[in-house]
């Protein structure tokens, strides 16, 4: 290794990939605005107040587009917060699967370590099955009548 | 020499993010500013030798939590997502000065005893690797690990009632 | 990456350049390779889709530009789309709607680091490739978000609102499906993962055993999920949401967005053929294909199959997206998960 330059730190292994990782947002940032740039030369620039309108259907728009969400997209990143969270634990125990599987019996008691942490949440999503709240629908004919919720 | 430049980049722009997390008006640019402020706390874990952390750091927080902040803004009336209704409080100062005075502090502390030696300090062999990750899960630690399944069924539940009150309501 | 820093070295003669340097090159060089093969997927794909689109409805497609079928159509496309207005609406949240097509552009491009084209031709080959790769593209969900509210505009917010519940909604069975082919490599690691399926086609981890199969299919109609494309393109109907989050974009910060779209098309067609068909591997024994250029042929087969599929099927409502996801992938996966686990317990012999 010649420490030749202020760089040499960088030199292999997982720094050296994350390193890539660092040239690639770079990368992406320049690209960006590269392509911005050239189309800033090209492009004509007309501005005129009623190209400024937000769009909606060729009418002036009505009140702000900020309204009030419906419930269940919070419901819905919710669960899926908690069923990555567990995937996420999937992969590490996926990885060394298969180190333990060639070892007489660890592979079984590590297959039946995991089905139990899976049996665990698939309680939870058996729950959230039989409350109806996985259907979307439900929502829609619970609400009370009048109710302004934007999103469906 | 070039990982300490990063490293200290990072946690410098971390900082930023942090601040400007509770400093700007808007709901939704705070949520920005602490996506870009996980962002470089993944960068930080990659620069500690931490890989399997610093992507969960990105995955978890700034895939999947920020995302359901998002939808919390936009669930929250309409102006809350409006600068002009949400002011400063008067707990900004202290709450600024809090993080900031714990900074310096630890600052000061490490400062003092950090001389010599590599920085970042080489990490053993297979260090923050997913197997690594895996041999103390389902050995050492297997009993929080069949914990963690039960805190996240509970967490499913409880958003669930949590979110039905919120239906109810709305 | 180890063939482009050769190449630099072979360049610049022996010894002359330091081997950081090198990497810095080398990482540059993937950089626009990637950026460039992203660029081609959005012109080669948007014209493969209106011919494809052309042949399954009975009629040409586009025909004039470029004097053989239209060839030359995504070119002109682009070289009008950089001369359009850039139009920013007077009630947009100005720095995010700048900000926005960015993140999308960026976090596909970080993607494609970890892609393992050929052996040694990987930008990043980081020991959690595949794990990175769904981190850099769960940002895609946050430059949707980020664009819909951005915009100000009721189609917009809709567009995104829903383009990042069913994304993450297709996260969970995307995530799940790849489990059991890190059982069977043993890594995470994108050339490991393909390394294990070289010797023949029963190798692919699609055709270890039914569960991957079943697997496979789940990843696949996950991936046409993620990239928002009919039948789930609810993000962006145009009978309802105009265009879905990216309705006040115009000019080339819309085409970020267009060459996302595209890139992520292909980025999953390539996580697709990485993961379950054996990568540069190919089945006839005795015959040597440029590696490259056998994990170009399977991902593009993939996508022609998504736009196959877009121009075959319909629309799904929101109640049935759900679901789709929620009731039927993601149970058939867990049991997939499970299903392969014993398989290997019971059927496969490690040294």
């Amino acid at each position: 290794m010649i420490p030749a330059c202020p760089l040499a730190a960088v030199s292999t292994g997982m720094h050296a990939d994350f390193a890539t990782v660092l040239i690639f947002i770079l990368f992406g940032v320049f690209f960006g605005l590269l392509a911005l740039g050239i189309a800033r030369l090209l492009r004509p620039h007309n501005p005129h107040p009623e190209k400024l309108v937000t769009y909606e259907c060729g009418e002036l728009p009505q009140g702000s587009a900020w309204v009030r969400f419906n419930v269940r997209f919070y419901l819905i990143a919710l669960f899926f917060i908690v069923f990555d969270v567990e995937v996420i634990f999937l992969y590490p125990w996926a990885v060394v699967f298969r180190q333990l599987a060639a070892a007489p019996g660890l592979g079984l008691l590590a297959l039946l370590e995991m089905l139990l942490f899976l049996a665990i949440l698939v309680v939870g999503l058996a729950y959230v099955w039989a409350k109806g709240d996985l259907d979307w629908v439900k929502s829609l004919t619970a609400r009370p009548a009048g109710e302004e919720v934007a999103g469906e | 020499m070039f990982e300490s430049v990063c490293f200290y980049l990072c946690g410098g722009l971390m900082l930023l993010g942090g601040i400007m997390t509770v400093a700007s008006r808007s709901a939704v640019a705070s949520a920005v500013w602490l996506i870009f402020a996980f962002l470089n706390a993944a960068g930080v874990y990659a620069l500690l030798s931490a890989p399997f952390l610093a992507i969960l750091q990105v995955l978890v927080y700034a895939g999947a939590i920020m995302v359901l902040f998002l939808f919390v803004i936009m669930m929250l009336h309409g102006p809350v997502m409006n600068e002009d209704l949400r002011s400063r409080s008067r707990w900004f100062w202290p709450a600024l000065a809090l993080p900031l005075a714990a900074i310096a502090g630890s600052a000061v502390t490490l400062l003092g005893r950090a001389r010599g030696g590599a920085f970042p300090a080489p990490a053993p062999h297979g260090f923050g690797r997913a197997e690594q990750v895996a041999a103390l899960l389902l050995d050492r630690y297997l009993l929080a690990f069949e914990l963690i399944s039960i805190v996240l069924l509970v967490a499913i539940i409880g958003a669930l009632s949590l979110g039905l009150r919120e239906g109810r309501r709305t | 990456m180890e063939q482009v820093t050769a190449l630099f070295a072979r360049i610049a003669g022996a010894g002359t350049l330091s081997p950081q340097l090198l990497l810095w090159l080398g990482a540059l060089t993937m950089a626009l390779i990637m950026a460039l093969v992203m660029a081609a997927c959005a012109i080669v794909f948007t014209w493969a889709e209106r011919k494809v689109a052309g042949f399954i409805q009975s009629r040409y497609g586009p025909m004039r530009v470029g004097r053989w079928h239209g060839i030359a159509q995504p070119i002109a496309d682009m070289l009008k789309i950089l001369q359009k207005e850039d139009i920013i609406p007077a009630d947009a949240d100005r720095k995010f709607f700048i900000l926005a097509p960015f993140v999308l552009f960026i976090g596909s491009l970080m993607a494609w680091a970890a892609i393992p084209f050929a052996p040694g031709f990987v930008a990043a080959d980081l020991d959690m490739g595949l794990l990175y790769i769904f981190a850099a593209s769960s940002l895609v969900t946050i430059g949707i978000l980020m664009s819909g509210w951005a915009s100000n505009n009721k189609w917009s917010l809709y567009g995104a609102a829903r383009g990042a519940a069913q994304i993450v909604s297709y996260e969970i069975p995307l995530a799940l499906a790849v489990v059991p082919v890190v059982l069977y490599a043993g890594s995470l690691n994108m050339t490991d993962i393909v390394v294990a399926q070289q010797g023949g086609i029963w190798k692919w981890f699609a055709l270890r055993n039914p569960f991957l199969f079943v697997s496979f299919l789940i990843y696949f109609l996950a991936s046409i999920a993620e990239v928002n494309r009919t039948p789930f393109d609810l993000p962006e109907t145009e009978s309802e949401l105009v265009a879905g989050y990216h309705t006040e974009y115009s000019g080339m910060r819309f085409a970020f967005f267009f060459l996302a779209e595209y890139a992520n098309l292909f980025l999953v067609s390539c996580i697709a053929t990485a993961v379950f068909l054996g990568g540069w591997g190919h089945p006839v024994p005795g015959l040597n294909f440029a590696p490259a250029l056998v994990f170009l042929a399977k991902a593009v087969l993939l996508v022609l199959a998504q736009i196959w599929i877009r121009w075959t099927l319909p629309r799904l409502r929101v109640d049935q997206l759900m679901h789709v996801c929620w009731k039927v992938m993601i149970p058939l996966a867990l049991v997939c998960l499970a299903g392969s686990g014993v398989w290997m317990l019971a059927f496969v012999r490690f040294a």
